[in-house]
């Protein structure tokens, strides 16, 4: 019994699969094919174990056969139902991939076709049909030709057939009408596909739309045009842009050669003005000097001699000048730092001004603060021009009253020469004149800047205050104006300068006139060459007159001769020459015997340190720059020859300690010295014109101060009281007088 | 005695069992495709049964073989269910 339900048991789960499988119709996890063998295998487990049931149930008898028939074919089905499971496995499997890749066709942008050989349409994918406006069935079999616009039907026509050749793809560009009345351009990519070998061809289209490309393409296509063009027109702008700029760059230079040719005329202008200026004064002041040596000459006229010679000098610090101001221009002003005696610079200054300021009946006055006396390193000549150019402008710009020349020298020196010991020479130059505008005063230093023009169109160039600045900038210092209208003008500026600690050997040695050659040395025979007859002349009598052998060549070439003939010890060698230059000539008589030992000494009047070397060069010992002073001629030759002079007793006029008082400064200085009773009663005495009482004061100087009783002699006999008033001038009415 | 059909049935379940070694791997992607691997066993069980109640403990032995037969009935209903019902899809 126990069995016959277990039987019973087995039939109701048989039964119970069946109803599943009956009912499970449409569930694709199994296919049809499987589903129906698994009914059959299920209904013979029914059957068998409905057999086995009914036999232990006792309901029937004699079921072997039944039983032993559905027995035996059961396992024979489950092989069956394994088996098509297995297939279900592959089918599935196959279906999946179908599935996956018609997922893939189906969600493609691009339109892909299938064809057959004969242009049949095989497959369309979704987007080809939706593009057209057809279902994939209205498609399917359509020859694809028809489909084509008429206008490229030929062309796709031919890409088709191109693609059963090697390389077996081609590739064309459609445009197709959409459904929507667009026009799309389509471009297409086409291979022959075989499923197998020796198979069908079949014909696999893909297709894009490039409609937006195409017509990014023709933007490109555009804009690559409108950039040539553009590009092509830059460059054509560029082109001639360079071309101006290449004319431009040739104009400029062009011009900048004239502008160098132009600073060249100049340079050869100021050097040839240098030389002809020069020149002539280098006998003016060569024949000044040598008359003043003549004893027979009064000393009046000797005044007159030192006058002359001192002016010439100012005037070749004038074209000095103008030198020094083509030098600013190029940058190349250099300080010539020498021993300079401030007193005695000062005096000379106040000598040439004074003078002048007289002529024109003003006063001038110098006042000095510390160490006047002192010694220092300084560029004197610069300094010098820099207060004549200052006085020079007070006295030209003031009708009415003077100029004041204040000095302010500190007492002590410095312990040392550095930068910072240096100490400072301040200097002011004040006049009563009639100022300068205010916005006038911020170009006055300026080059070429002239006010008051209407005073003297002729005077100067505007180049002074400018020189002066730049001069007194280079020695360290700086310079301030204070004017205005009506008010006068002030300058005041100062320079550093070294305190000299002992005065040089050269400096402190008199310079003595040379009368003479001393016995016992030989003949020394001179040859000066030169083609300016004056200084020719100079230079033959101031030689001769000291004793040397002189001969003369008027040019190179006659020097050259006169060289063999005469074999001289030293030559003096003008440069520029008629017929041979003095360069030419040197390097002749170098060659020729006793060439080497002959002394030459180039002689030339240009000032650019060029042309001295280019002297030494050719093979000059030495060289000196006219106007030469006598001196510097003698010194030169004992230098060069080893020559002994004889001078005469009385050292010349030069720079001494002691300073002469040949000046209102100086007598000022001495003055200060008298008792103040005295000073009152020479004032007093020269107010009443009382020369009787004048020389009774002075003989009470005399003890005091000889030089300064001569000094006011001389004023007496002159009846300058006027002279003697503005001596003895008290300081307090000086200032306010000044103010 | 032993019936020739039970041999018969015998054999065949084992060259099931072979085919179903052979192929394992490849059955397994089949959802729960153990239970009716084992309702197969079940029934094999049942068939092996069969011939050794003719040696041995007959009574029991058919019992036995009546259990595996209800047993693989049962595992093979659940799996169709089961399979059918609430699986989606093959592995």
């Amino acid at each position: 019994m126990p069995i016959a339900i277990l039987d019973f048991i087995a039939v109701l789960a048989a039964a119970a699969a069946l109803t599943g499988l009956f009912s499970a119709r449409g569930k694709s996890l199994l296919n049809r094919d499987t589903r129906g063998l698994l009914i059959g295998m299920v209904f013979f487990m029914l059957a068998y174990n409905a057999c086995l049931f009914i036999e232990w149930a006792g309901i029937s008898k004699n079921l072997d056969t039944l039983e032993n028939y559905f027995g035996a074919l059961l396992p024979m089905w489950w092989i069956i139902i394994l088996y098509a499971l297995l297939q279900d496995i592959s089918g599935h499997d196959v279906r999946q991939s179908e599935s996956k890749f018609r997922l893939i066709v189906e969600n493609q942008f691009d339109l892909i076709l299938k064809l057959d050989l004969d242009n049949h349409i095989l497959f369309a994918s979704p987007s080809y049909c939706n593009a057209l406006g057809k279902t994939e069935e209205e498609l399917l079999g359509e020859k694809h030709l028809p489909l084509v616009r008429p206008e490229v039907r030929p062309q796709v026509a031919q890409a088709l057939a191109a693609v059963f050749l090697p390389p077996f793809s081609s590739s064309f560009e459609e445009p197709m009408e959409t459904a929507g009345g667009d026009t799309r351009k389509i471009g297409w990519l086409a291979h022959s596909v075989q499923a197998e070998p020796g198979g069908v061809h079949y014909i696999i289209a893909v297709g894009r739309d490039i409609t937006e490309r195409k017509a990014a393409e023709e933007e490109l296509k555009k804009h690559r045009e409108h950039l040539e063009e553009s590009v092509k027109e830059r460059t054509a702008e560029l082109q001639k842009e360079n071309n101006e700029r290449k004319q431009v760059e040739a104009e400029l230079r062009k011009a900048k050669n004239a502008a160098e040719a132009a600073n060249q005329a100049k340079s050869q202008f100021l050097s040839s003005m240098s030389h002809e200026l020069r020149t002539p004064l280098n006998a003016i002041l060569g024949f000044s000097r040598l008359m003043s040596r003549d004893p027979a000459i009064p000393p009046g006229q000797q005044k007159n001699l030192g006058i002359i010679n001192r002016s010439g000098e100012h005037l070749l610090m004038l074209i000095n000048d103008v030198l020094d101001m083509s030098k600013i221009e190029a940058g190349r002003v250099t300080l010539n730092l020498e021993y300079t005696n401030l007193y005695h610079t000062l005096v000379g200054i106040e000598e040439m001004i004074r003078s002048r300021a007289e002529e024109k009946g003003l006063y001038f006055t110098v006042e000095h603060f510390g160490e006047i006396n002192r010694r220092v390193n300084i560029d004197g000549r610069k300094l010098s021009q820099i207060l004549i150019n200052l006085l020079g402008n007070a006295i030209k710009f003031t009708q009415r009253g003077g100029i004041l020349l204040r000095v302010k020298v500190p007492d002590e020196a410095p312990p040392g020469k550095d930068e910072q010991e240096k100490f400072v020479l301040r200097f002011e130059v004040e006049d009563t004149g009639r100022g300068i505008p205010e916005q006038a005063l911020e170009h006055i230093f300026e080059p070429f800047t002239q006010e008051h023009k209407d005073i003297d169109n002729n005077s100067g160039t505007g180049l002074g205050l400018a020189i002066s600045k730049q001069f007194i900038q280079l020695m360290g210092g700086g310079m301030e104006v204070e004017s205005g209208e009506g008010k006068g003008t002030l300058f005041k500026f100062f320079i550093r300068a070294e305190a000299v600690d002992s005065e040089p050997e050269e400096s402190r040695r008199p310079l003595r006139r040379v009368v003479g050659l001393e016995p016992g040395q030989p003949d020394y025979r001179i040859l000066i060459v030169e083609d300016n007859e004056a200084n020719r002349t100079l230079m033959r009598q101031l030689l001769q007159f000291t004793g040397f052998q002189v001969n003369e060549a008027e040019n190179g070439q006659k020097a050259v001769e006169l060289f063999q003939a005469w074999d001289p010890h030293l030559v003096w060698m003008d440069i520029h020459m008629p017929v041979m230059d003095g360069y030419e000539a040197t390097r002749q008589i170098r060659t020729l015997p006793g060439g080497k030992k002959v002394r030459i000494v180039a002689l030339t009047a240009s000032a650019f340190v060029s042309d001295q070397h280019k002297a030494l060069d050719a093979g000059c010992d030495h060289y000196l720059r006219k106007p030469c002073r006598e001196e510097s001629i003698f010194e030169t030759m004992a230098r060069l020859l080893d020559v002994k002079y004889l001078y005469e007793a009385a050292p010349m006029e030069t720079p001494a300690d002691s300073p002469p008082l040949d000046g209102p400064f100086a007598v000022q200085t001495a003055i200060e010295a008298l008792p103040p009773e005295l000073r009152e009663d020479i004032q007093k005495a020269a107010l009443k014109l009382d020369v009787q009482e004048m020389a009774g004061f002075i003989e009470q100087v005399e003890p005091l101060d000889e030089a300064l009783a001569k000094a006011l002699g001389k004023a007496i006999e002159d009846l300058d009281f006027e002279q003697i008033l503005r001596w003895f001038e008290p300081e307090d009415d000086k200032k306010s007088h000044e103010s | 005695m032993i019936q020739e059909n039970e041999l018969v049935m015998l054999l065949m379940g084992i060259g099931v069992a072979i085919f179903i070694l052979l192929n394992y791997r490849r059955l397994t992607r089949f959802p729960f495709i153990k239970i009716l691997l084992a309702g197969f066993c079940a029934l094999g069980a049942g068939w092996l049964l069969t011939i050794l109640e003719n040696f041995f403990w007959g009574d029991v032995l058919n019992f036995l073989e009546h259990t595996c037969n209800a047993a693989g009935a049962i595992l093979t209903a659940v799996w169709i269910w089961m399979a059918l019902y609430r699986s989606g899809e093959i592995h």
